[in-house]
């Protein structure tokens, strides 16, 4: 009985890990909430509501778009965290990473996801709160040990713990179509539950502004 | 090119620098008539909350902003290091309250960082720049984009 309930425990964040990473995929806005364990309960156990066989029906449109110009062949990336979710940067897109700084700079009157600067190698590094930018709702503020730096070094992803680096194959990530809303994202990897940022495009968004709606 | 030539590409600007909360920001020394120390503020009925009211300067009426609201900072008891910092905005005179008032420094031209703004965010435009201090970080502010055209109408009309 206990087991019971110890892998049915587990089984549900996992199924709202790959709800959400899937929204995330899907043309329509808003994307769905962060794994939250109630929701996804009923993604796993009602059967398929009209939406999903939409989207079931339209995978063969939105998905089967190859890998962008970068990724032909296999590639490492590396994976971090921030607010329970995993998302991968491609290393030669990686600029560096940089320990969370105290030293960080708040800048008056920006968004709350732009956390402030901070310095880095001669230069201030614009660091944003990643969850902020790919979520559209948290469950818990995150806590932010990390900085991953992108764009050159001109922006910093703060995040909580960085994990591992990982050799994926263009086929092991389902990339994003010119359907997908969220240019920041470059496609999802079932297999490590991760999304997959582009990292370029995610700069430009931060750049002007666009990138601030969690979307 | 001579070193004159070099230096008037480059020239040199003077701010006053302040502080709020932990953090230095500096305004333009030419736009700063004098600081004040901490003196009694009215305040104005119906003025807009980033006012905090209106002094007497030597039988002139100067409107107080309250300058940590203004840049989303939570509130903060005044004390003996409070001061006004009196500057002039498009001919306007214009009060400032601030934690505490540093010194003048002098920055280059060529040592500033350009705005850091993130987006688009209206409010986020008076950071003219930043520029780095034995290790700390100035942070430059441009008195004439703190208030927007319709902010200071509404202010002559206090």
């Amino acid at each position: 009985m206990l087991k019971e309930i110890s892998t049915q425990t587990y089984a549900e964040p996992q199924a709202a890990l790959t709800a959400y990473l899937e929204s995330l995929l899907r043309p329509e806005m808003p994307a769905a909430a962060p794994p939250a364990v109630s929701e996804p309960a009923k993604l796993t156990t009602e059967p398929a509501p009209e939406p999903q066989h939409e989207v079931a029906h339209a995978e063969p449109t939105v998905f089967l778009e190859g890998a962008p110009a970068w990724a032909q062949a296999p590639f490492q990336c590396l994976l971090f965290k921030t607010a329970g979710l995993t998302l991968g940067i491609p290393l030669f897109k990686l600029n560096g990473i940089t320990p969370w700084s105290s030293s960080i700079t708040p800048m008056p009157g920006h968004s709350p996801s732009f956390l402030g600067l901070v310095p880095h190698l001669g230069r201030q590094v614009k660091v944003v709160d990643t969850s902020q930018i790919v979520m559209s709702k948290q469950t818990s503020p995150p806590e932010h040990h990390y900085i991953v730096l992108i764009a050159g070094g001109e922006w910093g992803l703060a995040c909580e713990s960085v994990s591992e680096v990982v050799t994926l194959h263009p086929d092991q990530v389902r990339w994003r179509t010119a359907l997908g809303v969220r240019p920041w994202l470059a496609g999802i990897v079932k297999d490590r539950m991760c999304a997959l940022l582009e990292a370029d495009d995610l700069a430009t968004l931060l750049a002007t502004g666009e990138a601030q709606s969690g979307h | 090119m001579s070193h004159a030539a070099m230096r008037a590409e480059d020239p040199l600007v003077q701010w006053v620098t302040f502080r709020l909360d932990n953090e230095t920001y500096g305004v333009n020394v030419m736009q700063v008539q004098e600081v004040l120390r901490m003196t009694e503020i009215a305040p104005v009925p119906g003025a807009p909350g980033y006012v905090l009211g209106i002094i007497n300067l030597r039988g002139n009426v100067v409107t107080v902003i309250d300058t940590r609201k203004r840049f989303g900072l939570e509130p903060r008891e005044v004390d003996d290091a409070t001061r006004i910092v009196i500057t002039e905005i498009e001919q306007q005179v214009m009060g400032m309250l601030v934690d505490s008032v540093a010194e003048v420094v002098d920055v280059r031209m060529s040592e500033i960082e350009t705005a850091p703004n993130v987006g688009n965010d209206e409010s986020s435009r008076f950071i003219q720049g930043v520029s780095s201090r034995e290790g700390d970080l100035l942070i430059l502010v441009d008195l004439n984009k703190l208030l927007s055209a319709d902010e200071l109408k509404e202010m002559q009309a206090l």
